[in-house]
């Protein structure tokens, strides 16, 4: 245990081991639909989502930009736009179902149970206000803390996060610090109230190389210290790689495959998986070789193809895949996806 | 902070230099004061002796320099009309005018930040277009006919309030309102776009997820970042409300310096016209400089710079 | 063989047709209703005012308007205190008012525009310099400064064109600084500088036309804004001297009768704001189609 692990686990002390059969998080058949610009269709912008999310373990999802990974994350905090809607589906929270509750009880889960952490470090902060006003906040809020045990729980946050000289830094506006010190300040603000579910959306994205490493492994650490259950929306495998335990694909909205990482990586059934673990860079092998690119666009929301959304992408498509939508199909050791040919491949 | 202020300072002191040339160089296109101060039957002579008495027998930038000396003395010079130094003139009304402008200031920007904050949060409602569209209405009105109409509304018809002095607190009403309504506007406009500009900002996604109250995100984040926007044209609001303030002074018949000013200017005495100007200018030179120190208050990046 | 040739024609004609009136139902049609009778009365006054507005009837003074007791529709607005018909007086004014507004706004249009393009394009000292003198201009209360005008230089149209130029070149200049600092830096300018253009050349090529747009949108607010700093200098009476007529003036003259003949002031006044209202919803109006057209470019 390094001296910052130690530093955190004497803060937060650890939550009682639920059950490891018991997920904490369970969404079932989640569907939201988006109200298109002009105001007249609606879009089916998640389509059907389901997955299981123990304590201590990490989700990736995975997909490009506009298949529904975020909207996916901001319905489980219950932060979704007003223009969209849930249209069907559940998300069950150690028991309870998050989609049946009101504003005002999300708003006493969130920051306290669950807890985000968005892109872009540099204005996920109100410039105006110090760091240690902002991450007094949810320690105010939800614990009622105040005074000295507020001070100490700061600082000590900060230390979790390993931010050096914290009591200096509390002090400081968000203007005073680089992204990669901003980025850890939003995991520790996050972190603030010990949290079960941690939901990060492409929380690296903004960040330069180093600090991109770091903080992996500073919410590695933060999921074991604390047993989180941890949701990582990226759109990057090598996040996924160092970070998750299981990996989820979306497609135009739907899941197209989703299993445990070393499974996804080694054995991906399904094309579109395949074509998006083919597209990363290769540092060492295939030197002289070409990047390799997805042909085609993402599909159209408004007009989806009857069959397989990916099918007029797929390199191996069948007649039967502009027909009908395939469904999620068990590959065995909890992998599934949803091809006509995942069986073959 | 402290470089910001003083960097502040030296602007505004370059300011108050280039009014006094404006009004300077204005003044001097007002005509040969020599002319007004000689007797009609006065020879070539006596001319030429008024004149170097006067100092404007040297060059201009000389005659600028003498000017400024007895500004700074607090020599504005002397009025015609009364005999009287037009400093103690124009100070014995200010009050009155700063008191106008500054209460329609007070009430416009406390008004309009209000309305701002509801028309954005009620955004598209029919409170929304309601407020605005009485706003932009008295946007358009010039403020002496807006006061006339104040009067024959409230004081001819109703009669529930005064038309005109300065007595009592009643008196002040219909000027305020008046001269506020298009400040009003304004300061709502302002508020409203940058409210909701900083309501869709990435921070306040972030304080919702923390769980923050939204009456906690609206008055403390979102507010105190729209108000940044909002500072910076404080100061020219002040500005026009002491200008507006000069001329609603005489619909209402407020002792102030707007009455001073243009009696003035019908008796062509051209020394309270300047002291007048000078004055009023300076005092909104300060506090824009005074805004300029809110400025610095409400954001840290600025206070660090 | 010549009627089915035409035919095809004829059917693309009507989408165009269809297209033209639909353009025409997004108009601004409620501003240019309040712009459009300044703009007729200014420059037909003469044909359609119902009397002459210099006629005087002191047998018929302070007569209301038509729909009030004691009204009659021949006077439609009511008549003023020489008894000379409102209606036809607004229509008189509204000929100094518009050629008030449209020279000083047109004049300082062409100072402003000046003094934004030369301080955002060339920068460094000469922008200081200029920006300096806009802060001493926005320091000075209009109204102050209208009197010094006044005083200096006596009152009468000059001095109102003169004031509006002298309170306004400020706003455009300030603009389109903002503006010519941002094209400043477009790849296009920096090309044509690599391919040796002269100043003159970039500005009037590359500079001018890009601001066009907000030229028009400044011009449309400042009009309106102009006839109500008009009325105000004619309030003071530093403007039009009577037997000359104008809005500002009308209030300013009509002020003794509020409590006794309100219709005097009020319908000069209310013709104002409705044209600075209708100035305002064109300009906004135009703000939001131009920039929808740029952000199509």
């Amino acid at each position: 245990m390094s001296k910052a692990d130690a530093m955190a686990a004497k803060v937060l002390p650890l939550m009682p081991e639920p059950t490891p059969s018991e997920p904490l998080v369970e969404v079932r058949d989640l569907r939201i639909q988006l109200r298109s610009r002009d105001g007249a269709r609606l879009l089916n912008v998640v389509n059907g989502v389901s997955f299981p999310l123990h304590r201590g373990r990490t989700l990736g999802i995975v997909g490009e930009s506009g298949c529904g990974k975020s909207t996916t994350a901001l319905a489980l905090m219950g932060l979704l736009p007003g223009s969209a809607r849930v249209a069907g589906g559940q998300v069950q929270f150690a028991g309870e179902n998050l989609l049946a509750k009101s504003e005002k009880e999300m708003r006493e889960l969130r920051g306290a149970k669950i807890s985000m952490i968005f892109q872009d470090p540099m204005v996920a902060l109100d410039p105006l206000f110090t760091i240690g006003d902002q991450l007094a906040e949810p320690l105010e809020r939800h614990l009622k803390l105040s005074g000295a045990a507020l001070r100490e729980r700061q600082v000590s946050l900060l230390q979790a996060v390993s931010i050096p000289s914290p009591e200096t830094r509390l002090g400081q506006y968000p203007h005073q610090m680089s992204g990669g010190m901003l980025q850890r300040v939003v995991g520790a603000i996050a972190i603030a109230c010990n949290p079960a579910l941690l939901i990060a959306d492409e929380p690296t994205t903004a960040l330069d190389p180093t600090a991109q490493a770091q903080f992996l492994d500073l919410l590695a650490r933060l999921r074991d210290t604390y047993q989180l259950a941890l949701i990582v929306v990226t759109h990057d495998f090598g996040v996924t790689a160092r970070l998750c335990d299981d990996v989820l694909v979306m497609y135009a909205g739907s899941v197209v495959e989703r299993g445990p990482v070393r499974e996804i990586f080694d054995h991906p059934r399904h094309p579109y998986t395949q074509a998006l673990l083919a597209a990363i860079p290769q540092a060492q092998e295939d030197r002289q070789g070409r990047l390799r690119t997805i042909e085609g666009q993402p599909p159209d929301l408004a007009r989806l193809p009857q069959g397989c959304a990916f099918a007029p992408r797929c390199p191996n498509v069948r007649p039967k895949c502009h027909e009908l939508p395939p469904p999620l199909r068990e590959m065995g050791d909890g992998h599934v996806a949803s091809c006509w040919r995942a069986g073959e491949v | 902070m402290l470089f910001y202020f003083f960097r502040r300072l030296g602007r505004a002191l370059v300011t108050i230099v280039g009014i006094s040339v404006i009004v300077f160089v204005v003044a001097r296109l007002s005509g040969d004061p020599t002319l007004q101060l000689a007797p009609e039957d006065a020879t070539p002579e006596e001319l030429a002796q008024i004149r170097s008495e006067l100092g404007l027998d040297k060059p201009i930038w000389m005659q600028y320099v003498v000017f400024v000396e007895h500004v700074a003395q607090g020599d504005f010079g002397t009025s015609i009309r009364y005999q009287q130094p037009a400093l103690s003139l124009v100070l014995s009304v200010l009050p009155a005018t700063l008191q106008l402008g500054l209460s329609a200031f007070v009430l416009s920007t406390i008004v309009g930040v209000l309305l701002g904050v509801v028309t954005a949060l009620k955004r598209d409602t029919w409170i929304d277009s309601g407020l605005r569209g009485v706003v932009v209405v008295g946007q358009a009105a010039p403020s002496f006919w807006l006061g006339m109409m104040l009067i024959l509304l409230f004081s001819v018809e109703l009669q529930w309030l005064p038309s005109s002095g300065r007595m009592s607190l009643a008196h002040m009403v219909l000027p305020t309102m008046a001269l506020a309504l298009s400040s009003v506007a304004v300061v709502l406009r302002l508020t409203r776009s940058a409210m909701l500009e900083t309501m869709s900002a990435d921070y306040i996604r972030f304080l919702r997820s923390k769980g923050m109250s939204k009456s906690l995100i609206v008055w403390k984040h979102a507010l105190r970042n729209a108000s940044i926007p909002v500072i910076a044209v404080l100061g020219l609001q002040l500005s026009y409300l002491i200008g507006g303030a000069v001329i609603v002074e005489t619909v209402f018949n407020w002792p102030g310096v707007g009455r001073l000013m243009v009696e003035a200017l019908n008796a062509r005495d051209f020394a309270v016209i300047q002291a007048g100007a000078l004055l009023v200018s300076f005092f909104t030179v300060g506090a824009n400089l005074l805004v300029d120190l809110l400025f610095g208050l409400v954001d840290p990046r600025i206070r660090y710079e | 063989m010549t009627g089915e040739i035409a035919l095809p024609n004829r059917g693309a004609a009507w989408p165009r047709v269809v297209k033209w009136a639909s353009g025409l139902q997004r108009l601004p049609w409620l501003a240019i209703l309040m712009i459009a009778p300044v703009l007729i009365f200014g420059v037909f006054g003469p044909w359609i005012w119902p009397h002459d507005p210099a006629l005087i009837d002191l047998a018929n003074t302070k007569q209301p308007p038509a729909w009030l007791d004691g009204g009659d529709w021949s006077h439609l607005l009511g008549t003023d205190s020489f008894g000379r018909d409102l209606f036809s007086t607004l229509i008189d004014g509204a000929r100094v008012t518009l050629i008030v507004a449209v020279v000083g706004t047109l004049g300082s249009a062409l100072i402003g525009v000046t003094i934004g393009l030369v301080a955002g394009f060339y920068g460094g000292r000469v922008d200081a310099l200029l920006m300096q003198l806009a802060d001493v201009k926005m320091s000075i209360p209009a109204t102050l400064l209208i009197i010094l005008l006044g005083g200096a230089i006596g009152a009468g149209l000059a001095t109102i064109v003169i004031s509006i130029v002298v309170l306004f070149w400020a706003s455009f200049a300030r603009v389109i600084r903002g503006q010519t600092l941002t094209l400043r830096e477009r790849g296009y300018v920096s090309l044509a500088r690599v391919a040796n253009c002269s100043d003159y050349w970039i500005i009037t090529r590359h500079i001018l036309p890009n601001l066009l747009g907000t030229c028009i949108v400044l011009i449309t607010i400042q009009l309106g804004r102009a006839i109500v700093t008009e009325a105000g200098i004619s309030f003071l009476g530093l403007g039009v001297q009577p037997p000359d007529s104008a809005w500002g003036l009308m209030v300013s003259q009509g002020r003794t009768f509020l409590a006794t003949a309100w219709w005097i002031p009020a319908f000069p006044g209310l013709a104002i704001t409705l044209t600075c209202l209708g100035s305002n919803l064109l300009g906004d109006w135009l703000r939001d189609a131009l920039d929808a057209r740029a952000s199509l470019l």
